[in-house]
């Protein structure tokens, strides 16, 4: 055994330090410690698993669908429109308003417009019109059968022919068409209803 | 009772692993800190260690490998401060004091100490204290050769030499 081991060994060995008291009441508080530590943190993780499980449940519940209700929809777009003459083509609406004779019948709401070079020039409609107003013209009956409430009118100043309905599912339409045979107005107008609001 | 069986061997161990924490740590404060630390982590591995026995083999390697993980080193170089070099014999003559030991001890690393303690102390290979402080034995081999250079540079020449001519 080399002398560096001994030496090493006595220093070791001789109680150098002041006397060390009991450990056990030190260790038992360590010991309690940890175990509330443990029991907070498992807490806080339960609660934190809750919390994230009520927040996705809300989270959930707000993100479905809103169920459908009777009535007109919040959108403004305009529901497809059936039964147009062939030769008309969308153009700007407010454009093709203004280029009417009488733009000031026409009313507030979703508006398209459709002109053409054939027997029908141009075609106004509004979809959920605001304000409805009277119609300018000489009253007309509608001969194809609709379960709207139609008024239709036709002006042969302007050749144009006109028509505000309200349809069952709660929503309004305004249209206008002008052609210059009031034959070809009132047929296109009442392809339009059957089309549409039949 | 385990907590019974587990407090008894507290008290029973506590003058030689207190011992041992003072070898480790070179600071009683620390060695303190040390044994508490290791007890509680042997409270929660009790039941194990009764089935598998050798609970005081346990402390010691527990002990030593909670002196030297890095988070420790980190946390006892932030509280600390900048250690003193330790002090070398005046005249290099004469019996080494234990003080002056001490003070060489304490300024090794916690690696090169704990490879001291495991060598001269525990009497353990090199393989066994490399798989404790979880390092490779030619590592604990250089570990031990620079502990003991530094040891013997503070040393006085007559005791060095001595050791020398027994190990030469």
């Amino acid at each position: 055994m080399t002398d560096i081991r001994d030496a090493l060994r006595e220093v070791w060995t001789a109680d150098a330090g002041p006397p060390g008291r009991d450990p056990v009441p030190a260790v038992r508080a360590r010991l309690r410690r940890r175990r509330r530590v443990r029991a907070t943190v498992a807490a806080l993780a339960s609660c934190a698993v809750v919390g994230m499980a009520v927040f996705m449940a809300a989270t959930a519940r707000y993100g479905e669908p809103a169920p459908s209700v009777a009535g007109p929809p919040a959108s403004p777009v305009a529901p497809e429109l059936r039964g147009l003459p062939p030769s008309l083509r969308p153009v700007d609406a407010t454009d093709a308003v203004l280029r009417m004779a009488r733009p000031e019948v026409v009313p507030a709401g979703t508006r398209t417009a459709y002109e053409g070079a054939g027997p029908v020039a141009r075609l106004v409609v509004v979809f959920d019109f605001e304000a409805p107003q009277g119609l300018p013209g000489t009253p007309r009956e509608v001969s194809v059968p609709t379960g709207a409430q139609v008024l239709a009118t036709d002006e042969p100043a302007t050749s144009t022919a006109y028509l505000s309905a309200w349809a069952p599912d709660g929503r309004s339409w305004f249209m206008a068409v002008t052609a210059a045979e009031a034959e070809i107005r009132s047929s296109t107008l009442d392809a339009l209803i059957a089309a549409n609001l039949g | 009772m385990d907590a019974d069986e587990f407090e008894t061997f507290v008290r029973d161990s506590a003058p030689a692993l207190r011992r041992y924490a003072r070898a480790v740590t070179a600071d009683p404060d620390q060695a303190e800190e040390l044994l508490q630390q290791t007890y509680v982590r042997m409270a929660t591995a009790w039941h194990r260690l009764l089935a598998e026995g050798g609970p005081l083999a346990y402390a010691k390697v527990t002990m030593v490998r909670l002196h030297v993980s890095r988070l420790r080193t980190i946390v006892r170089r932030a509280r600390l401060a900048p250690a003193a070099p330790p002090s070398v014999a005046a005249d290099g003559i004469g019996r080494v004091d234990d003080g002056q030991l001490r003070r060489l001890l304490a300024g090794l690393s916690p690696l090169q100490r704990a490879v001291l303690v495991m060598t001269y102390l525990d009497d353990l290979d090199d393989d066994s204290i490399a798989a404790a402080i979880g390092r490779r034995p030619a590592t604990v081999r250089s570990l031990r050769q620079r502990a003991l250079g530094t040891v013997r540079a503070g040393l006085p020449i007559t005791r060095v030499r001595a050791e020398r001519e027994v190990a030469g």
